[in-house]
């Protein structure tokens, strides 16, 4: 699932280290376009529904905050 | 009660006193007395509106909160998968029907206010283009002070307990606080509950240096409005409001003196709200961060107006944008035009509703509007061109880290966000639309601009104080702090500069006949 998270997340923003960054909501690393985006794509990719309530940084900061978001949604 | 004013001195000097004298779980009763106090002076019997969100807002908030406390409830009870996802549909129904009304009777009444004339006028046109002779009729309309501002952050608040975001209030009154602080009320920022209602509901600790912070920092809000705002004022009202006059120079001028006033008007408002919070220990949100310095026009709306910008993302732009119709629709266009291009027209589609709102938020006309499209549609050729631009660039071996390249982008932003100011200024689309071709017309040789209204003296202090107001700015963009520098020197210096500061604001600011210290330009939306 990272692994195809880190894809998404790549072919969105090729200019982005998302191995690295931790902060991509607080340091705006990501707009509100991107994430808009990613979210439609997440939702398609795992057949998920993520609403506005869960657009915090907390989930989206960084791939591993995504990855966990994800498989909560999953187990749901 | 004005900001710029003996009695909101005193107001501000005896809920200091008092916030510091009364027992800390007590504290925050000083503020609401001042708050009301403010609002009832300023607003007299309007105050009922007000009286009437705060209502709505609240009890709204607490059967939301008690419809989720009941979910909860029932979900733990409930056995299977499907018993547990009808639950959740039920109390989600509810929920939304509560919210929609609470929406509807405060959106309601500001659009009423706000826009009913522009309805009015509107529905005698359309009349008027099918033949039907229908008079126009005005309706004498007040405006409470400070309602969309109040009203959003309200809703904010409404939206943020339906979401499970933040807990609802359980006492009216230091709800009350939260929508009425009195720094903040009249021009924002635009709060959200989350960041500052804990600082309103705790007894903060006097603390000498959030003291001094916030009076050199409401000192520099003063000073942005009365040295600088306030006499570009003059030379903007003399263009403007005559401006079939004046073409070419004038109003490229006038122009760039309103792109300035504006700034120093509101965000000086804000720095004195800010100011005046941080003596009683509250940090209000960010409402402007150098805009002028931004490379880009998403980037000065991220710097910009911040608390409108960002409550139209999460309120707008967010929940349009991953609607089911807009996912469908999402979904549709990926199809037919690929999914590079696709996956943007719901999300333009969105962000144009988004600038239509912060337009229209300004005001009822269709130069409101057009403001909000004008920059909407800047942003979305940005999107499209991006990649062709890049392309040229690289071409033209442009190195976009240059000083020089990012010196070009911050003027071709100011200057793009200057033409959008004729909207903002002009009383009606047409009237703008004309006012930002005619500035294209040349007449270079024509001097009489240094009479408008202002002296060369006025001149002088205007480059002076701006140029001051660049250097603290560029300061401040590269990490530096001006008041550490001034609180860091030995005690009769510091006091020297303080004294300095004041001076230099009395003697320099506008006043009298010809001048307006008492009104911002934000406290009338």
């Amino acid at each position: 699932m990272r692994e195809q998270i880190l894809e998404l997340l790549t072919a969105l923003r090729s200019d982005v280290d998302f191995e690295t960054e931790t902060a991509l909501i607080d340091d705006e690393v990501l707009d509100s376009f991107d994430i808009v985006t990613l979210v439609g794509d997440l939702n398609e990719a795992f057949d998920i529904e993520i609403t506005v309530a869960d657009l915090t940084p907390e989930n989206f900061n960084s791939v591993d905050a995504m990855v966990e978001l994800v498989q909560s949604m999953i187990v749901e | 009660m004005n900001f710029i004013s003996i009695p909101f001195f005193l107001l501000t000097a005896v809920c200091v006193v008092l916030y510091y004298r009364f027992p800390k779980h007590l504290r925050w009763t000083v503020l609401l007395a001042g708050s009301m106090l403010f609002y009832l002076v300023a607003a007299g019997g309007l105050v009922l509106y007000f009286i009437g969100t705060i209502l709505t807002a609240f009890f709204g908030a607490l059967v939301l909160e008690r419809i989720r406390e009941r979910q909860k409830v029932l979900l733990s009870q409930a056995e299977t998968r499907d018993e547990k996802k009808a639950l959740k549909a039920q109390a989600d129904k509810q929920a939304r029907r509560v919210l929609v009304l609470v929406l509807v009777i405060n959106f309601g009444y500001l659009i009423l206010l706000k826009y009913l004339n522009a309805f009015s006028s509107g529905a005698a046109w359309l009349c008027g283009l099918v033949g039907l002779p229908v008079s126009e009729r005005t309706f004498d309309l007040v405006m409470p002070l400070g309602v969309s501002f109040y009203t959003f952050q309200a809703m904010g608040y409404e939206i943020d307990v339906y979401r499970g975001k933040v807990a609802a209030d359980r006492n009216i009154l230091k709800f009350a606080l939260f929508l009425s602080f009195f720094p903040q009320i009249v021009q924002g920022p635009i709060a959200r509950h989350s960041q500052l209602a804990h600082q309103l509901y705790a007894g903060n600790d006097f603390d000498y240096d959030n003291l001094r912070r916030g009076a050199l920092l409401a000192m520099f809000g003063i000073f942005k409005k009365l040295v600088i705002a306030d006499r570009a004022a003059v030379l903007v009202a003399a263009v403007f409001d005559t401006y079939p006059q004046y073409t070419g120079t004038f109003l490229m001028f006038a122009a760039v003196f309103y792109t300035l006033q504006l700034y120093c008007d509101f965000s000086g408002g804000i720095d004195i709200a800010a100011g005046v919070s941080l003596m009683f220990g509250v940090e209000l949100a960010k409402n402007f961060e150098r805009p002028y310095f931004s490379k880009n026009i998403p980037e000065f709306w991220r710097r910009w107006h911040m608390s409108l910008g960002s409550w139209c993302r999460d309120y707008i732009f967010y929940p349009m944008s991953l609607s089911k119709p807009m996912t469908r629709l999402s979904k549709k266009c990926r199809k037919v035009m690929g999914n590079t291009y696709g996956k943007m027209v719901t999300v333009i589609l969105c962000q144009l509703v988004s600038f239509v709102i912060i337009g229209l938020w300004h005001g009822a006309q269709f130069m409101h509007a057009a403001f909000g499209l004008y920059h909407a549609g800047l942003i979305i050729l940005g999107i499209l061109f991006e990649p062709m631009i890049l392309k040229v660039s690289k071409k033209l071996r442009v190195n976009p880290d240059s000083k020089l390249f990012q010196a070009f982008q911050i003027l071709r932003t100011l200057f793009l966000v200057m033409m959008g100011r004729f909207f903002s200024r002009a009383s009606g689309f047409r009237q703008g639309a004309s006012m930002m071709f005619h500035a294209f017309v040349p007449n270079f040789r024509d001097f009489t601009i240094w009479g408008l209204g202002l002296t060369g003296w006025d001149y002088a202090i205007v480059a002076v104080a701006t140029a001051a107001l660049f250097c603290i700015s560029l300061a401040q963009e590269r990490g530096y702090s001006v008041s550490q520098v001034i609180f860091s020197r030995p005690l009769v210096q510091r006091w020297c500069m303080y004294l300095l500061i004041v001076i230099l604001v009395v003697l320099l600011g506008a006043y009298g006949p010809g001048y307006n210290s008492a009104d911002f330009i934000y406290m009338g939306y």
